[in-house]
């Protein structure tokens, strides 16, 4: 009881949290006026260009002044701008917190609906694709070696992995990214250089689906390479520092065989602060990667948000997704609450 | 003189472009006669503009339709397999902000004598010679030296004198600041103890970030404390464009502008980019901003627009002083035209080279091909973008679905690629026009749309109209659509009433409203329609200009882009079941979807709405009866309804239309389209009919000029090649003032020959030197300006002091003559004014005495030691 008690205060905390990042971020589009500017600067711009198409057709400037002011009215009832942000604002806020994220101004999904939803949807498997099967795959390589090395500290194979790791923290990905494409794509004509799917695409869904892991696998292939080297060491840093502690010890005297210290007495010691990092890699890898997807052409998450923040700015988009990504982040706090509790012995809610 | 590296750039701009004429010539055939495109198929795909040239490289496409960087256009010369297309399609201005600043600070572009000086900063000859690496044109007006405006405005800009000056411009400055009580402070401008402080916003996607940096190298030389802001467009622009320029968030900003079609007689441009009524100077005409006021330059350019004179010369008079008060404003400074790349297989043929769009033409894909293959693949940075949406009313609002779009519809009229004269294209016209200054009758049986009754009612009596346009459409209507059910006069008679209806009828415009209020202004000039016979409709509009053609352009009451039973239809799903919208602010409205026809959900609801029509037998009688006559049987009806129900089923799209392809496939989340040919044997177009291929530009032979003996009559030849009737336009110039002496027009000898002709009144008046002689040619056939400059000697035939320029320099070996130098030949030694002669003799005197006492001094240095 007492445990569910500790848990249902922890939701609550955390759903104070979703809360007060939303508010937050709603008084802060509004009081500094980015909100309202970046609704103007839509309005302005598509009134710029209907100026110059209209002028085509209307002689009469006042007629055309007329109408401009007309479309003008129109449009800024259409973004909202007829109000001030904290009408307009806050029912936004309300809409996504009941988990309606409302539709967008400007965005539209592949299949031309404005309903965020809609369009996070035809994003998130595209950006899971990538990011999520190269973390998991950097989380496979990573736990696998990084525990071997854990295990031989200080030699040869040690070494020259550190060094290695060193290196792939130290590569752009964008970087990496435009290299291989290079080298693999333009020399070696092994794989595609970008986009999602070939020319023409597939009709069939299975080879539909098989051209996108083929054009996937560049993109992975690089996220990988840039992500592995700095997981793997942290993996065996805190596998080592698990190994050396005094219970490790304990154990190893009393005779038990190496495999049981090393599955109950360490990796389950040092496996809360590793499913931390999967957890929010995980979390993380579901936004995409702004750089990535652009040097590949990737329609994911990532150029979602650019899009949304800094290409065509969409105030419902913005809201949306921060809502979205709070939750996620608010959801992997719990399920690491309760994981903690089955992964670690000596976790012990009162 | 500072033009010449002006004039430079132009005479490298028509070399390059003569030079891509003439070794670019493909003769490959097209591998299909039928009627219909030259390929069977085009592939449409996005690809990232950065590595564009890699996939060219690579074959992965054919042609890439978004214009290149700078450095990978120029990296991309010479590759073997390539060329590019170039078109000078972008034009870069500065605005800077004039508003006055608050009480106790000094916002110096405020000062219009400071904007005027700020001209002679801007150094567009290493902007478009060095970080355009070339591809770009100087520009000191919002008209580009190649655009046939140019010499409307020829003596103006070359009396205005404008060039790279910084120590002219930077004392014109001082004496502003100090006058407006500013100081100088170790080379610092302050006013009221404080630094005075100019903000730039600068965009930092193309090259127009290093034009910033140059700008604010200049200024912060000429004492200001400038405080760059990179910025991305987004950002950029909502700081500029929405904001008060009085809250002086910016100063200046690097600007870049798009141009889509060659326009032979602008009425646009000078309002868009100079008259503060249009919108588009600080102030934006935004309520509560402040604004920049000129109300002369208003009038007249509103004069321009409304096509408020008689004849040409009254025109061009009123564009040469809006032209020159514009000028005097400075508040949005020129800098250059740039020439835009598309690179291509060099083996792809057909192509149309629009003289301002370049490859980007509604020309090129019906004509493009390579030998061998029947299919082209065509780049473009998208296929899909999140604002696409086609519909035929209130979509297609990004280039990249006009881009595909334009292929698979045929437009009644289309601006000619090298005149930019509308030009007839599907339908053929017959212009009657009784203005500019009277009207004529409309016939009583021509009929107007009485929205109220959804039917044609006559016009009545008394009514007149400045013109009348009688439209064949016979090429359409000879063929079918592309679900294979002719083209009837019915379409286009729905898709007028359509337009009206929407405008007028208060239920449809109150929810189209964007449409309705848009569109009305441009339908009030229309003054009645009447059917001649099964092909010919006459138009009646108040509308004139004194080149026909444009008259049709603007009376086509028509684009006959898609059949009428899915104009219907989609009506019917907008306006009664209230499913849909055709406009983006009607979709947010009513939340409802903004109609795209590429969408299957979308079409599916069209689809549906036309099957319960078909379902109930309804079609809209009332609207297709004009004049007595019905145009529509109900068998029609059904066989059009059965149509497009199976064209949805095998395409799960709705893109039904009439050009030489159609939409087979359409695939966002892939970034692709496949357009296939449409082979009705009675298309009335194949391939070759509409390939121009690339303009012939006019070109000056060598030239062969004396020099000018003072006091005495002057006359010379000059010899130009090009299409058409040629012209040529003059401008003598006296470089030391900056002051034209004598402008006109060049008489013509002979074909191509044309006579220059000074009197001995304007000779006598002349001190000895040199002077420059600049000449545009022209032509009808072209809407592009080429221009040399002649440096001529002017001597004093008593004293024979005139020396022979340095022709060292020249690329070729024909002999130039005594006292006559040659840009378009010469491409050097600028930078001499009237005077240089003699300056250039102190200079050699100088020279051989330094010489002299150089050779002397060793040996006075050996007697010491």
């Amino acid at each position: 009881m007492a445990l569910l008690q500790v848990l249902l205060f922890r939701a609550l905390t955390l759903a104070c949290v979703l809360l007060s990042v939303l508010v937050l971020l709603v008084v802060i589009l509004g009081t500094t006026g980015f909100s309202d500017r970046i609704l103007s600067g839509v309005v302005d711009e598509q009134m710029r260009g209907m100026r110059l198409g209209l002028a085509q057709t209307i002689r009469d400037p006042e007629r055309l002044e007329e109408t401009l002011k007309t479309r003008r009215y129109d449009l800024e009832a259409f973004y909202g701008l007829n109000q001030p942000w904290y009408a307009r604002l806050p029912d936004t806020l309300f809409r996504v917190v009941t988990l309606d994220l409302g539709e967008a101004r400007t965005l539209r999904s592949f299949e031309g609906s404005p309903k965020v939803s809609d369009i996070v949807l035809d994003r998130v498997p595209n950006t899971m694709l990538l990011l999520t099967s190269s973390l998991a795959i950097t989380s496979i390589i990573g736990l696998f070696v990084g525990v071997k090395l854990a295990a031989r500290v200080g030699t040869l194979f040690d070494r020259t992995i550190s060094f290695v790791a060193a290196v792939s923290f130290a590569l752009p990905a964008w970087w990496a990214g435009i290299l291989l494409i290079l080298l693999l794509s333009y020399h070696l004509d092994l794989l595609p250089s970008g986009g999602m799917y070939s020319t023409p695409p597939p009709v069939s869904a299975i080879s539909r689906f098989l051209d996108l892991l083929k054009h996937a696998l560049l993109p992975i292939i690089t996220l990988v390479l840039v992500s592995v080297g700095p997981y793997l060491y942290s993996v065996r840093t805190m596998t080592l520092n698990v190994a050396q502690e005094d219970h490790v010890t304990v154990a190893r005297v009393k005779g038990i065989a190496e495999n049981l210290v090393l599955r109950r007495h360490i990796l389950r010691v040092a496996a809360p602060p590793i499913v931390t990092g999967l957890m929010f890699s995980f979390i993380g890898s579901l936004s995409g990667s702004i750089l990535v997807e652009t040097v590949f052409n990737w329609q994911g998450m990532g150029r979602l948000i650019f899009e949304a923040f800094a290409g065509t700015p969409d105030e419902s988009v913005i809201v949306a997704l921060t809502f979205v990504y709070t939750l996620l982040y608010v959801i992997g706090r719990f399920v690491l609450e309760v994981l903690y509790l089955i992964l670690d012995p000596r976790v012990r809610y009162t | 003189m500072r033009l010449s590296g002006q004039i430079r750039w132009l005479i490298a701009l028509t070399l390059t472009l003569g030079l891509s004429l003439g070794v670019n010539v493909v003769s490959a055939s097209p591998p299909n006669q039928d009627p219909g495109p030259a390929v069977d198929r085009l592939y449409f795909k996005a690809f990232d503009v950065d590595r564009a040239p890699l996939d060219l490289e690579k074959g992965n496409m054919d042609l890439y339709l978004f214009g290149l960087k700078v450095a990978a256009a120029s990296e991309l010369r010479g590759v073997e397999g390539i060329r590019t297309y170039e078109a000078p399609a972008t034009t870069l201005s500065i605005v800077l902000n004039p508003s006055p600043a608050p009480d106790g600070q000094l916002n110096p572009f405020s000062i219009p004598e400071i904007r005027r000086a700020f001209q002679f900063l801007v150094n567009r000859e290493f902007v478009a010679g060095s970080i355009y690496r070339g591809m770009a044109v100087p520009m000191l007006t919002h008209v580009s030296p190649l655009d046939f405006d140019y010499l409307t405005i020829y003596d103006l800009v070359h009396e205005a004198n404008i060039r790279y000056d910084p120590e002219f411009a930077r004392e014109r400055i001082r004496n502003s600041m100090l006058e407006n009580g500013a100081e100088l402070v170790n080379g610092k401008w302050f006013y009221g103890g404080a630094p005075v402080v100019l903000k730039g916003v600068i965009r930092v996607e193309d090259e127009r970030r290093e034009v910033g940096d140059l700008l604010r190298a200049e200024l912060d030389q000429a004492g200001f404390q400038v405080v760059p802001a990179y910025q991305t467009f987004a950002p950029a622009i909502q700081r500029v464009y929405s904001s008060d320029p009085a809250s002086l968030q910016w100063h200046f900003y690097t600007e870049g502008w798009g141009r889509s079609a060659p326009e032979r007689y602008d009425f646009g441009a000078i309002n868009h980019f100079a008259a503060p009524w249009m919108g588009n100077m600080p102030g934006w005409r935004a309520a509560g901003f402040w604004q920049f006021e000129n109300d002369d330059l208003d009038r007249i350019g509103k004069r321009i627009f409304t096509g408020q004179f008689s004849t040409l010369d009254e025109r061009n008079d009123l564009y040469q002083t809006a032209t020159q008060l514009a000028m005097d404003d400075s508040v949005r400074v020129w800098v250059a035209t740039v020439i835009n790349s598309f690179p291509a297989d060099d083996q792809l043929g057909g192509v149309t080279q629009d003289i301002v769009a370049g490859p980007r033409s509604p020309w090129t894909l019906r004509e493009a091909h390579i030998e061998g293959r029947s299919e082209l693949t065509i780049g473009h940075l998208w296929v899909w973008t999140e604002r696409t949406t086609w519909n035929p009313v209130g979509g297609f609002g990004d280039v990249y679905s006009t881009d595909i779009w334009r292929n698979m519809s045929d437009p009644p009229l289309w601006n000619h690629p090298f005149t930019g004269v509308p030009i007839p294209f599907r339908a053929t016209f017959d212009v009657e026009t009784a203005g500019p200054n009277e009207k004529m009758d409309v016939p009583q049986d021509a009929v107007l749309l009485d929205s109220d009754a959804d039917r044609w009612v006559p016009v009545g009596s008394d009514v007149k109209a400045v013109s009348k346009v009688t439209f064949d459409y016979s090429k359409y209507f000879q063929s079918k659509w592309h679900h294979g059910q002719p083209i009837t006069m019915a379409d286009v008679i729905y898709s007028i009433y359509q337009n009206f209806d929407i405008a007028y009828d208060e239920k449809k415009s109150e929810i189209e409203f964007a449409t309705a209020v848009t569109a009305r202004p441009y339908l009030e000039t229309y003054k009645g329609f009447k059917v001649l016979d099964e092909n010919r409709l006459e138009v009646y509009v108040d509308f004139w200009h004194f080149d026909t053609n444009n008259i049709a352009a603007y009376a086509s009451p028509s684009s006959l882009s898609m059949p009428w039973e899915m104009l219907w239809a989609m009506d019917t799903l907008v306006f009664d079941k209230r499913q849909a919208a055709y406009s983006d602010t009607a979709a947010g409205r009513f939340q409802v979807p903004w109609i795209s026809l590429v969408m299957p959900k979308d079409a599916r609801l069209v689809r549906n709405t036309l099957r319960e029509l078909s379902d109930d037998d309804l079609m809209p009688s009332e609207v297709l009866t004009m004049g007595q006559k019905s145009f529509v049987t109900e068998l029609d009806a059904e066989r059009r309804y059965r149509a497009v129900m199976d064209w949805f089923e095998e395409f799960e799209m709705l893109v039904i239309a009439n050009g030489p392809f159609y939409l087979a496939r359409y695939d966002p989340p892939a970034q692709f389209a496949e357009l296939q040919a449409f082979r009705d044997p009675d298309y009335p177009f194949r391939s070759g009919d509409w390939n121009f291929g690339e303009s012939e530009l006019i070109r000056f032979k060598p030239l062969a000029l004396d020099a000018i003996n003072i006091g005495q009559d002057y006359t010379g030849l000059i010899d130009i090649e090009g299409p058409g009737i040629l012209g040529l336009r003059y401008v003598l110039v006296d470089p030391v003032i900056g002051k034209v002496l004598d402008s006109g027009e060049l008489t013509q000898e002979s074909p191509g020959t044309f006579h220059v002709g000074f009197e001995k009144t304007l000779t006598t008046n002349l001190e000895p030197g040199l002077y420059h002689l600049y000449v545009a040619g022209y032509s009808d056939s072209l809407a592009r300006t080429t221009e040399t400059r002649i440096d001529l000697e002017a001597k004093n035939l008593v004293s024979e002091a005139s020396i022979t320029p340095d022709t060292s320099a020249t690329l070729d070996t024909k002999p130039v003559p005594k006292g006559v130098t040659e840009d378009q030949v010469e491409v050097t030694s600028s930078g001499c004014g009237r005077g240089q002669s003699t300056d250039l003799s102190y200079g050699i005197v100088v020279t051989l005495l330094m010489g002299i006492m150089i050779r002397r001094r060793p040996r006075k240095s050996q007697k010491v030691q």
